[in-house]
């Protein structure tokens, strides 16, 4: 997909904050099979101050099952799309074995719909390969700091979930019941949202909103909180209702 | 029987005239009683003496003299004929030494009048002048106990009060052991009471249910018919029922209306016959409406007394109108198919068989033996309200069947319709899908594959120019472009307004000159509303990303404004930041040479302005009104785009 003799930089023209509130990220677990993308991963953490001896590499599913049983990660950047099946499938694995660890999906063009269900499986963010190393920088940056990405697709597909039923056309993104969030956000929550579905970024949002970012991201990380739990919810009714539980 | 045929007189003459329908229950039990009367044990005492003599309307006692021997049962128009007034019957018998209780039983006494046994009063009629109670259907019965009977004569005084028209005179008198007598009564008392009773009542609910059913459902004339004359036919039977004249001030005037509803009957059961077999015959029925109205006329414009010989002769006419309406059901019927007419035309002949019988019985002969249209009656009643049950029932089963049909075939025409439908749908989604994928090949051809080719030009002729840093910045641009198509071709992008599919490209280039230090401000106004075509919005995309990659790569700048701006104008969109500003940089200037090329395409201004610190390219009305839609409405004009090398 990448060249490989395509060597990539890093231009950071912005000072790396104070890391003093920040997430350890470290040790950080790359589950990719495209080497120039590890090279790349490893490349971008190592300018966010991660030792290169703090990155464990797998190529597939199962190396990364592997490596998860071997050793405690405080963080994974999973692809989708590896050899032997979709890493989102990882996900829950990983939180099986070490709740507290920040699942990060790296995604290519065209598969916002693995995005959607990376964030109701539990992953924290998601970085996407074809944007410039600086933007996978702030993104893994905001993560550790306790920011939460949120992109305006993904901001519309939580909207149709809390839209009323009718409200809605049915969506080519994703398999979202319209309403089955309904009634779950705060007004402030569903404001939000929509200016992201507009295409303004946090820093725009809380400018508007006269809110610090820091705040903003707050009530992001909620909305994707709930995302979650209540796909948990209708697995667990689900899974009730077929007699599993 | 005899009695009805002979005692009766006059209404019992009218009766059979009228070809009696409904009084099917006496037959049933005429049969019983002949029967029974078999078996009847010769111990009855014998009336041996019975003398009769005339007297005025007020007379309280037997006159003296006039006493004339006559026969039990009796009909005083033999011996006086014409009388109106007062006949006194006397009637002895011998009683034995021993005396035991004694049942006596008078079949009836016409009209109306008073009864005494050995002087004592056994009974009196409520009126015994005109208007006289009509007593003549009533039999009677009293247990005689010996303290009423004498040893050796006794006498029987009856009291008739009568009128000439109406066969004045006494039933049969029987005299005998209390059981049997007793039983003979009862058998009489349901003959000439109850059983009538019970047929008016069946009478009238047929009616009134026949006439509801045709006013509900005006088509059925045939129901309408019938229930007319099952009503009409009531008028008639109070004749047989009534004790007093009602609301009429005398027997002759109760006579002629009670003529007139047989008339009418016999006028509306004709109709009911014609209808039924679904006949329509004007003339013949306005020549049998006009006969009927010329009737009636007559009737009540002669005077009364001398109404009566009409009255009889119009009442033996509708008789014979009601036999010829039988006759005529049994043709139509033969000639026609209908199961439910010959089902009826085969009670119809039973009872003209009948109907001739009776007529010729009491034509001839006084004292007569059985009436059989008494049974036919019956079974037409039956058969009659059965066969126009049946039809009811059929027409109810052929709704029904005619609604399952109806159901079945609304239920095959919904499925074909929705099949139809889905079909068109699935034509619809499949064009829709060329076209979307039409539009992303063309997509594809217009950006990523014209500056593919340009750059494997570049390449391929002077690769000793192409530095590395220009090949990336060549595969970043391919890269951008590629962002672009994916995500209006991933987003709803063929309905969305023009700020839905603005904002993936907003939000992507904010993070990343927010990464890189340099503010963006975006100003938008009126995006909501305008709807531009897929190309042309990708072309607006493709430009403001552009502009803002150069201000990105190129200008140094750590502010930049975009605006975006729709009115009736058009849109124009606009990008200054603070840099440097162009021309110093060579790579600049191709990149706003290809800025120009797509403000031309967009049918637009193109504008630049650049000084150090203020750098601004932009292009100004854009054209919005534009109809074609080439993605849904073109597919097949689009597909030569196919051909061309990518």
């Amino acid at each position: 997909m990448y060249p490989k003799a395509l060597s990539w930089s890093l231009h950071l023209s912005f000072p790396i904050s104070n890391p003093v509130a920040a997430l350890e990220l470290s040790p950080v677990l790359i589950v990719e099979d495209h080497v120039a993308v590890q090279r790349r991963l490893a490349h971008i953490l190592g300018a966010l101050g991660v030792p290169a001896e703090r990155i464990g590499y797998a190529a597939d599913i199962a190396g990364a099952k592997q490596a998860m049983r071997e050793s405690r990660f405080a963080s994974a950047l999973v692809d989708v799309g590896l050899p032997d099946g979709s890493g989102i499938d990882l996900i829950p694995y990983l939180h099986e074995r070490a709740p507290d660890t920040l699942a990060v999906v790296i995604s290519s063009f065209g598969t916002q719909d693995l995005i959607l269900r990376a964030l109701h499986s539990g992953a924290v963010g998601y970085l996407l390969k074809e944007r410039e190393d600086v933007e996978i920088a702030a993104a893994l940056r905001s993560i550790q700091h306790g920011g939460a990405p949120i992109d305006p697709f993904v901001a519309k597909h939580i909207l149709r979930l809390v839209a009323a039923p009718a409200a809605s056309p049915p969506s080519s993104v994703a398999a979202d019941a319209p309403g089955e969030m309904a009634g779950q956000l705060t007004r402030r929550e569903e404001e939000i949202l929509t200016l992201v579905a507009q295409g303004l970024v946090t820093r725009e949002i809380a400018e508007r909103l006269s809110r610090s970012p820091l705040t903003i991201d707050g009530h992001v990380k909620s909305i994707l909180r709930k995302l979650q739990v209540n796909t948990r919810t209708k697995a667990i009714n689900q899974a009730r209702a077929l007699g599993w539980l | 029987m005899r009695a009805v045929a002979g005692g009766a007189g006059g209404s019992a003459r009218d009766h059979a005239a009228a070809t009696i329908w409904n009084r099917f229950a006496i037959a049933l039990l005429l049969f019983a009683h002949a029967l029974a009367g078999a078996a009847t044990p010769a111990t009855l005492t014998t009336i041996d003496s019975a003398f009769a003599a005339r007297s005025d309307w007020n007379a309280a006692a037997p006159p003296a003299d006039g006493w004339e021997p006559v026969p039990v049962p009796d009909l005083w128009n033999r011996r006086w004929h014409g009388f109106d007034g007062v006949v006194w019957y006397r009637l002895q018998w011998d009683e034995g030494q021993s005396l035991q209780n004694t049942g006596l039983l008078l079949e009836y006494l016409n009209m109306a009048g008073i009864v005494y046994v050995n002087d004592v009063l056994m009974s009196r009629d409520e009126s015994l002048v005109e208007p006289l109670t009509r007593a003549w259907n009533v039999p009677r019965y009293w247990e005689l106990a010996p303290p009423l009977l004498r040893a050796g004569r006794n006498t029987l005084l009856i009291r008739v009060s009568g009128l000439s028209e109406y066969t004045p005179g006494i039933g049969k008198v029987t005299l005998g052991p209390v059981a049997t007598v007793r039983d003979m009564y009862d058998a009489l008392r349901l003959k000439r009471h109850d059983a009538l009773t019970y047929t008016f009542a069946i009478n009238a609910t047929l009616g009134c249910f026949f006439v509801i059913l045709w006013l509900l459902s005006r088509r059925e004339v045939a129901f309408g018919w019938y229930g007319l004359s099952a009503l009409l036919w009531l008028g008639y039977q109070f004749n047989f029922i009534s004790t007093s004249t009602g609301p009429f001030a005398s027997n002759r005037t109760f006579a002629a209306v009670n003529g007139a509803f047989l008339l009418l009957f016999a006028g509306s059961f004709t109709m009911f016959v014609l209808r039924f077999c679904e006949r329509r015959w004007p003339r013949v029925e306005t020549v049998l409406w006009v006969l009927v109205a010329l009737a009636l006329a007559l009737l009540f414009a002669l005077p009364p007394e001398r109404r009566d010989g009409v009255r009889i002769a119009l009442m033996i006419a509708a008789g014979l109108l009601g036999l010829a309406a039988n006759v005529l059901l049994l043709v139509l019927a033969w000639r026609g198919n209908e199961v439910e007419q010959r089902v009826l035309s085969a009670t119809a002949v039973v009872y003209l068989i009948a109907g001739v019988h009776d007529l010729l019985v009491f034509r001839s002969v006084i004292i007569g033996n059985t009436y059989y249209a008494d049974i036919t009656a019956f079974t037409n009643t039956l058969c009659i309200a059965g066969v126009l049950a049946w039809r009811y029932t059929r027409n109810l089963n052929r709704i029904r069947s005619f609604n399952l049909q109806l159901q079945h075939e609304v239920d095959a025409a919904r499925s074909e319709l929705a099949g139809n439908l889905r079909r068109e749908h699935e034509i619809e989604m499949a064009h829709a899908r060329i076209g979307d994928r039409l539009t992303l090949v063309r997509d594809i051809h217009d950006s990523l594959g014209s500056s593919l080719l340009g750059s494997i030009a570049e390449v391929e002729h002077a690769p000793e120019k192409v530095s590395v840093a220009s090949l990336l910045e060549l595969l970043k641009d391919l890269r951008d472009e590629l962002r672009l198509i994916v995500d209006s071709s991933i987003h709803e992008s063929t309905d969305g307004s023009f700020a839905e599919r603005l904002a993936p490209l907003r939000h992507r280039m904010t993070r990343l000159l927010d990464a890189v230090g340099i503010r963006c401000a975006w100003d938008t106004a009126g995006l909501d509303r305008l709807e531009l075509p897929s190309n042309r919005t990708l072309d607006v995309l493709r430009f403001v990303q552009e502009a803002l990659t150069n201000v990105l790569k190129h200008s140094g700048a750590d502010r930049v404004e975009i605006s975006l701006h729709c009115n009736a104008d058009g849109l124009r969109v606009e990008v200054r930041d603070n840099g440097k500003g162009f021309g110093s940089d060579p790579g600049q200037g191709a990149g706003t040479r290809s800025m120009q090329a797509r403000a031309q395409r967009l049918g637009g201004t193109w504008r630049s302005e650049s000084t150090p610190g203020q750098t601004a390219v932009a292009i100004v009305g854009i054209p919005t009104t534009i109809q074609d839609r080439p993605i849904q409405n073109s597919p097949i004009q689009d597909s030569a785009t196919q051909n061309h090398p990518i």
